[in-house]
């Protein structure tokens, strides 16, 4: 119980947009791992959210539904 | 995790280049109805993913009328409130991007979420872990005290070894040991192991509880 840090991210920030595209396609960085690490363990609400964008963006339907139709 | 976005299906629906979309939504008024005529598969897609997750994920088809409404809202606000302009003007400070709608979508309907329905929405089905424990029907708990709740359930995984913690916070929340691996840079069977730990001693907690009781 020694760690009572609060570390707090805005999920749904415009700020976060590219930061959250960039975790997703390259990875955390080694000096911005502490940090993000931190904030998944501490910050509830943030670490609900992430999680659910993971699963939503894994989900393979998604990806099959979205081909069905080409947007233009 | 970045290993993990290459070999996934989605990976090249993330890597689109939609700046010029992008450009059209921004600078035109076009009516919600004309954007779902537009870019149905965007919309619908990452609304049914993210609204509807868990029931696509058992097999139950949400059919587009049913998303309808919810759908329009979400495009009429993304007009009202300059979402669109906001993308573009965010978009034209990158000289790399990425520039994916379909990301983007996804990003604004959070957004959405949080300033029209910051309790959820009706019919939403919940995908989080520690949630759906009180998504049963039955739940002991009122809604009112659902936060706190999960904020009690979340304080207790701090009463296992450090090295436990995020791991088995981020399988509470439904990810999978592949994905906690490529998140953390942990081996898989690593993360395996303190999953199993750590259940082992909340287990043991309990019982020690219920004993002394």
């Amino acid at each position: 119980m020694k760690q009572t840090k609060q570390i707090t991210l805005d999920f749904e920030s415009h700020d976060m947009d590219s930061v959250l595209i960039r975790w997703l396609l390259e990875g955390v960085k080694e000096e911005e791992k502490e940090k993000f690490e931190k904030t998944l363990l501490f910050d509830r609400r943030f670490r609900e959210h992430f999680c659910e964008w993971v699963k939503a963006i894994r989900e393979p339907a998604w990806a099959l539904n979205a081909s069905q139709k080409e947007d233009k | 995790m970045g290993s993990y976005s290459k070999q996934s299906p989605w990976h090249s629906f993330m890597q689109r280049d939609d700046r010029s979309l992008l450009k059209d939504l921004a600078h035109h008024q076009w009516s919600s109805s004309y954007i779902l005529e537009k870019i149905p598969g965007i919309v619908f897609a990452a609304l049914r993913s993210l609204h509807f997750s868990r029931s696509h994920r058992w097999g139950v088809a949400i059919s587009t009328e049913k998303m309808r409404p919810i759908a329009m809202q979400f495009c009429e606000w993304m007009r009202t409130h300059g979402e669109w302009e906001k993308c573009e003007a965010s978009w034209s400070k990158k000289s790399k991007g990425p520039w994916s709608l379909p990301f983007q979508i996804f990003r604004s309907y959070y957004r959405f979420r949080r300033a029209e329905y910051p309790k959820g929405i009706k019919g939403e089905v919940s995908y989080s872990g520690q949630k759906s424990l009180l998504d049963m029907e039955g739940a002991p708990l009122e809604n009112a005290l659902t936060g706190p709740f999960l904020e009690a359930f979340s304080f207790i995984t701090f009463s296992l070894p450090e090295p436990l913690q995020l791991p088995y916070q981020l399988h509470l929340e439904g990810l999978l040991p592949h994905e906690i691996s490529k998140l953390l840079g942990i081996q898989a069977n690593k993360i395996d192991q303190a999953i199993h730990a750590a259940k082992e001693i909340l287990s043991a907690g309990y019982s020690k509880a219920k004993e002394s009781a």
